[in-house]
């Protein structure tokens, strides 16, 4: 279970977030839209634990947590492969069994013909399956995704909601999704929250489409 | 989906001579002309002034013959790599402790200000006095100074910008130390510090064969120039520059360059990248 209880944040530059509950249950996929500034990414860090909030709590009580970003964040001197295995080699997993598992999902993703490349070798919708690829080798049973199609064209993107769709499912995971596009926020998630501008506040809270 | 295939003409033999061959004609044409201008130059001026390429190398292999070339280039690759030794050893301490801590770097910034204001020829006026003009030191001390702030500039940025959204990634993982060290902050700062030591051995060739020159040493390139110049022997001065030319590029493209794509085989074709994407994105 993910639990966001009465968050506030204030960044120095007037408040971002303003009192916001929000939970997400094992297995669940909620997508958390709104307007750019809104406070939905800084949201997602705090899950993340890469913010501590001003006011509130965070409380994660999931085995495993792997963050996909907007940006691929890929090593650019390490492989396709070595980089779907970073999160294997830091949690201490050994050589082989790092390369037969970041191998076998690679073929899941269709990146089997890109592993040994650099990622500048790659295109902007390969680089995001690595990146993909790297989160989900650690087998977290969250995901957390951040706007992770927001820089592909229209068709890629449509291609990787598909694929990360089918993964989420396959896999049982439970995801929170931010997204500034409502019909992936409907395809992907199973509840949409929408966010009001600054400061950020719950406007709504309802299942999407893809429940109905 | 066929989007990872790419275009056929990088495969094959054939392609890649094509790619090599369009990468390095504009060169050779620039070489050429050169040369070519140089020549012309010659035959209109008096060789007094302008010896040609063809007096240059013969000057060059009579040079070599008396045995003066071997000798004078060990002397001064031994200046120039002694004092960049030193300048690697002293700008990267220093510059690890100033990238590390802010308090260090603000410390540290106006003594390089000042090692940085004082002109290289002051340097070898005060190496000349404190180590005398046949002692070795005066040239690898002056190169060492002038080398320095380059290598401490490149080691305080590539450690303070290591990349925020690398790190934060790796933070996500729960990364340990060591790894963050040996796979995010290290290839980092290679990246950084290759343009500068590549640029440090530029400036520490010419401070070099200045100091040598400057002091009267007996010994390198820059004493032949010296002596070429006492002579009025032209040719002989041409076929001195040539020898450091040769030198500099010599290092870079045979040690620098080799050792660089050892140590980042990742950026191989990193230039290509954007038209390789490019027709990746297109099938």
């Amino acid at each position: 279970m993910l639990k966001l209880t009465a968050i506030s944040h204030d960044y120095g530059q007037g408040t971002v977030l303003a009192d916001i509950s929000l939970d997400l249950a094992p297995g669940r996929v909620l997508a958390l839209t709104g307007p750019s500034g809104c406070g939905k990414s800084t949201l997602l860090h705090m899950a993340a634990g890469l913010v501590t909030p001003g006011a509130g709590h965070v409380s994660n009580t999931f085995r495993r947590t792997a963050c996909v970003f907007q940006e691929p964040r890929l090593l650019p001197w390490r492989t396709a492969r070595e980089n779907i295995a970073f999160g294997l080699k830091a949690l201490g997993v050994r050589g082989a069994e790092r390369r037969s598992r970041s191998e076998a999902l690679a073929r899941r993703l269709g990146l089997e013909d890109a592993l040994a490349k650099y990622p500048h070798q790659l295109s902007g919708g390969m680089r995001q399956r690595v990146a993909l690829g790297r989160a989900l080798a650690v087998e977290p049973d969250l995901l957390l995704l951040d706007e992770p199609f927001g820089a592909l064209d229209a068709g890629r993107r449509a291609e990787l909601q598909e694929m990360l769709l089918s993964l989420l499912r396959e896999r049982g995971l439970a995801a929170l999704l931010v997204t500034h596009d409502l019909a992936e926020a409907e395809r992907l998630g199973d509840e949409l929250v929408v966010l009001s501008g600054a400061p950020g506040r719950v406007l709504e809270r309802r299942a999407t489409q893809k429940r109905l | 989906m066929g989007g990872i295939r790419h275009g056929t003409a990088h495969g094959t033999g054939q392609g890649a001579a094509r790619r090599t061959w369009q990468k390095l004609w504009p060169g050779a044409v620039g070489l050429l002309g050169f040369f070519a201008l140089w020549q012309v130059g010659a035959l209109t001026t008096d060789p007094i002034i302008l010896p040609s390429p063809g007096a240059t190398a013969k000057a060059l292999v009579r040079l070599a013959a008396d045995g003066r070339v071997a000798g004078a280039a060990l002397a001064t690759a031994l200046h120039t790599l002694g004092g960049f030794g030193l300048a690697a050893a002293a700008g990267g301490l220093f510059g690890l402790a100033a990238g590390l801590s802010a308090t260090v770097r603000r410390m540290l910034a106006p003594v390089v200000t000042i090692v940085q204001g004082v002109p290289q020829i002051a340097w070898i006026v005060l190496a000349l006095l404190w180590f005398g003009p046949s002692s070795a030191a005066t040239p690898i001390f002056t190169v060492a100074v002038g080398v320095l702030p380059v290598i401490f500039a490149a080691v305080v940025s590539g450690i303070s910008t290591a990349e925020r959204p690398l790190i934060e990634m790796a933070r996500t993982y729960q990364t340990p130390k060591a790894l963050l060290l040996t796979d995010i902050y290290l290839p980092h700062l290679i990246s950084y510090l290759f343009p500068a030591v590549t640029a440090g051995l530029g400036i520490g060739w010419k401070v070099a064969v200045m100091a040598e020159l400057m002091a009267g040493a007996d010994r390198g390139v820059g004493a032949g120039l010296a002596r070429a110049r006492t002579n009025l022997e032209v040719a002989d001065a041409f076929a001195w520059i040539a020898i450091i030319v040769v030198m500099m590029f010599g290092l870079e493209y045979l040690v620098l360059h080799p050792l660089r794509r050892w140590l980042e085989p990742w950026r191989a074709g990193e230039g290509e990248g954007g038209r390789r994407r490019a027709e990746a994105d297109r099938d």
